[in-house]
């Protein structure tokens, strides 16, 4: 106590009897009934003597400048995550990787879209979006109404390979392209494709359909050559063959030359009434009478970019291979064919929607 | 004055001031501070957060939590079971990764080496395999429609000791001599798709020609190789040539045309044999290279030589069709040299590069549904300006040159035909373009092949007496020829 006292002691009241502490006075000490309320009947924590034992020992108190500039910090953080940051911005136009997002898939002339729909097609953007954010990808939105360009007899809904060419124009700077339907949904933002996916790509990536032969493709053709050959499209295969749900798809000459020779005259008006599921089946063609085709394509497990959900592929329901697990946390579902039969897209978007949230909540994270 | 209420008193004598003396804490600036400190900012704080719930809908920022979680990211592997996987590897199968090699139209693994650079059927063998007939050298079907069907019997490419042939013509024939020498030529006839370069030279380019035993006599057929031979071999190049009955089988399928299709599985085939070799000049049987002095490369090939003649905004079907070249391609991109007729793409003649582009063109053109498309079964050069005209980018890897350059065409055989497609001395090749039958051919060629005689001997002599003349020469055939006759008799 003594050094607070001697530094509140006014320096014109300094008398001898200041000097002679012992002697001095005890109801001085309880004065000042006028200068201010005696507030010694009404208990004032700041002036109760554990706080003041508190304050004078308090590490914080001491340190006061440095403690307020601390508190500054979160209030800055705060302010700065109202505002939106730009300068990301254009460092994303010099990302490798672009996902290309097709919306209203087969909307336009049917029918008017349901707010399910909507709804749907809303969380998916916002989906990929959030994961492209993370990430630091490009991601673009294509419209795949089906047009009067695309309509029957004339390549309908054959948009993929022209959709894909306009992008790769779009983003000269771009390596890997990533196409993903509407009912697509990235239950593991967390993976980043280069670690999960394509920096080991030449070594785990199958370069035959022996591993997983749904449509008996012939595993074995003439003159191909798949050692050191690196790999220019990734896809995954379900029970009908080729799946295009989710598929990457590399700039190069082989990429350029796929897309020239994707649609075909010579084939569309063979084959477009047996093609069920045109650029699919066309890619099983090429992949079985092409050589060069062959070489340069990579397959992944569908579970690693493509998984299904229950009700999809109901011809083999108990193959674990199709389907997703979430304790394998796989990485992608996609609800193909969610709009036949007795499934509602709504209802298992809403599904993987809260799952994913679920899956990823924090452990502290007791509130929502 | 004074009320006695008053806390406030006189001022006692020796007294100083009536203020008290000691105050506990009178100015106590830390305490009083410290404390305003925080009743300042901490409602601006929560204002601040207020608005940030009213804005985001989140109760604590997402900077804090993510400060938080950072904190507690350690803590958080024992209370959270997150397995989700890191990278692919942990979804594939390691027993089906890896690549493989390519193999030839064979499923039979087998490669025969061969350390000459001249690959090509041994034309001796023609009049016998012409004999055998394509009974003996596949396995038959017979459908309902009386038509026999010709298959690659399971060991067709896999059983090169053709035992079992032999025992089928001992069965059927039994009075047959010489049935070595039947064995040996079906026994060459299936090794063919098995011979593969492996020599130390690496030739740029490969002459490809498809031979065909039954129209042509061999006779005619050793004058077309030893041209071959000859240029290749003043050159530096390589030869690679098959029978075109050994495709039977995938032409019966769709009804093709085996003359005109045979050429792009050949080519096909002469890529797996040179898998390193960087051109492939297709030319067909009725064709013979005039001079060889002209080094291919340096007449064509290179980017200086190619880039004055590639015809640039030409129509690709002349005299106007309304896909028309590109105005700026480059030579060195190009992967396809063509040259036009009259009205059609000359199939006849052209070279193909081996890269991506160009397989990729070849592959295509060979495609079943192409070969099975109406108006392509029996013309593929159809089908190549069906390709060309489609898609784009293969067409800005074509480049189209003057017909003259490499498929001048001899004067007798082309009647209707402007002077710009006629052969004039001094053209590199001179091609007998609508010749039937063997022996207009060969009387045709006669005059050519002499004169190639002529020139090329003596300045093979004179240029290189060093370097050794393949030994294929008409005069040695003829002796064998006669060895193989006086066996069968």
């Amino acid at each position: 106590m003594s050094n607070d006292y001697e530094k509140s002691i006014d320096p014109m009241d300094i008398s001898d009897e200041y000097y002679n502490k012992k002697n001095m006075p005890f109801s001085l000490n309880k004065y000042s009934k006028i200068m201010k309320p005696n507030n010694k009947l009404k208990f004032n924590f700041f002036n109760s003597k554990t706080y003041l034992k508190f304050e004078k020992n308090n590490v914080f108190i001491k340190f006061k400048k440095i403690l307020k500039y601390l508190l500054l910090i979160p209030i800055i953080f705060f302010l700065l995550s109202l505002i939106k940051l730009n300068f990301f911005q254009n460092n994303l136009n010099n990302s490798k990787i672009v996902i290309i997002l097709a919306v209203n898939q087969g909307g336009g002339v049917e029918r008017w879209k349901t707010p399910q729909e909507w709804s749907v097609e809303r969380s998916s953007i916002a989906n990929k979006k959030d994961y492209a954010e993370r990430h630091g990808y490009i991601l673009t939105l294509k419209d795949t109404t089906l047009k009067r360009r695309y309509s029957h007899e004339w390549r309908e809904g054959w948009e993929k390979a022209d959709i894909l060419r306009q992008t790769m124009r779009e983003f000269p700077n771009a390596e890997w392209f990533w196409w993903l339907d509407t009912h697509t949904f990235i239950m593991e933002p967390e993976l980043s494709l280069e670690s999960y996916l394509l920096n080991n790509i030449d070594k785990n990536a199958y370069r035959s359909v022996n591993h997983f032969n749904p449509m008996k493709i012939k595993s074995d053709i003439p003159y191909v050559t798949t050692v050191n050959q690196p790999v220019d499209m990734i896809l995954a295969q379900d029970c009908g063959g080729f799946n295009l749900g989710s598929f990457l798809i590399r700039r190069s000459e082989w990429s350029e030359l796929l897309l020239d020779i994707w649609w075909d005259p010579v084939y569309y008006e063979q084959m477009h009434m047996f093609w069920e599921h045109k650029e699919q089946d066309c890619l099983e063609n090429l992949y079985n009478d092409l050589p060069w085709i062959r070489e340069r394509l990579g397959f992944v497990p569908l579970k690693s970019i493509n998984s299904f959900p229950k009700g999809a592929c109901e011809e083999q329901k108990n193959d674990p291979r199709y389907f997703y697990n979430k304790n394998d946390r796989d990485f992608i579902v996609n609800m193909a064919g969610c709009n036949y039969g007795d499934r509602s897209c709504w209802d298992e978007y809403e599904y993987y929607r809260n799952l994913k949230m679920k899956l990823h909540r924090p452990w502290y994270q007791f509130w929502s | 004055m004074h009320s006695n209420n008053s806390d406030l008193k006189a001022r006692k004598r020796q007294q100083t001031s009536v203020l008290p003396i000691s105050l506990q804490k009178p100015f106590n600036v830390t305490s009083v501070s410290s404390t305003s400190a925080i009743r300042t900012y901490l409602p601006i704080f929560l204002l601040l957060l207020l608005l940030h719930f009213v804005l985001t809908g989140n109760i604590i920022p997402t900077p804090i939590i993510s400060l938080i979680s950072i904190v507690t990211t350690p803590l958080s592997f024992i209370f959270n079971s997150d397995n989700a996987p890191s990278s692919i590897s942990e979804f594939t199968d390691p027993k089906y990764l890896g690549g493989k090699f390519q193999h030839g139209l064979t499923t039979n693994k087998k490669i025969i080496e061969e350390k000459n650079k001249y690959i090509f059927p041994l034309i001796q063998e023609a009049p016998i395999l012409a004999e055998l007939g394509l009974d003996k050298l596949f396995k038959v079907l017979n459908d309902n429609s009386n038509r026999k069907i010709y298959q690659y019997s399971p060991d067709f490419f896999d059983d090169i000791t053709v035992n079992n042939e032999i025992g089928n013509i001992i069965e059927k024939n039994p009075e047959l001599k010489g049935l070595k020498t039947y064995g040996e030529a079906i026994k060459h006839f299936k090794n063919n798709g098995h011979r593969v370069y492996t020599g130390k030279e690496n030739p740029e380019v490969v002459l490809v020609t498809a031979i065909n035993y039954e129209d042509f006599d061999a006779s005619y057929l050793v004058k077309i190789i030893q041209n071959r031979v000859d240029y290749a071999h003043h050159n530096g190049y390589a030869v690679y040539s098959r029978w075109v009955q050994e495709f039977t089988p995938i032409f019966q399928e769709h009804n093709n045309d085996p003359n005109g299709w045979s050429k792009t599985f050949i080519l096909r085939e002469a890529m797996y044999a040179f898998p390193n070799a960087k051109w492939f000049w297709y030319i067909d049987e009725k064709s013979m290279i005039m001079r060889h002095d002209i080094s291919l490369n340096n007449y064509l090939l290179k980017p200086k030589a190619l880039d004055p003649i590639i015809l640039r905004n030409q129509p690709l079907i002349p005299p106007d069709s309304t896909i028309k070249t590109y105005e700026h391609s480059t030579a060195d991109e190009v992967s396809l040299i063509l040259t036009q007729n009259s009205k059609s793409l000359n199939t006849d003649n052209f070279i193909i590069k081996n890269d991506l582009t160009g397989r990729a063109i070849l592959e295509l053109w060979m495609d079943p549904l192409f070969r099975k498309y109406p108006t392509f079964r029996k013309d593929e050069s159809n089908a190549l300006s069906h390709i060309l005209q489609w898609h784009p980018v293969m067409l800005s890897k074509t480049a189209i040159i003057p017909p003259r350059a490499i498929a001048a065409i001899a004067p007798e055989f082309a009647a209707l035909r402007s002077t710009e497609f006629l052969y004039q001395d001094g053209d590199l090749v001179v091609s007998l373009a609508n010749c039937r039958s063997s022996k207009d051919c060969e009387n045709a060629i006669l005059p050519y092949w002499k004169k190639t005689q002529n020139e090329w001997v003596k300045g093979n002599n004179k240029q290189d007496q060093m370097k050794k003349e393949p030994n294929l020469k008409e005069s040695n055939l003829k002796e064998k020829l006669d060895n193989i006759g006086e066996i069968e008799s």
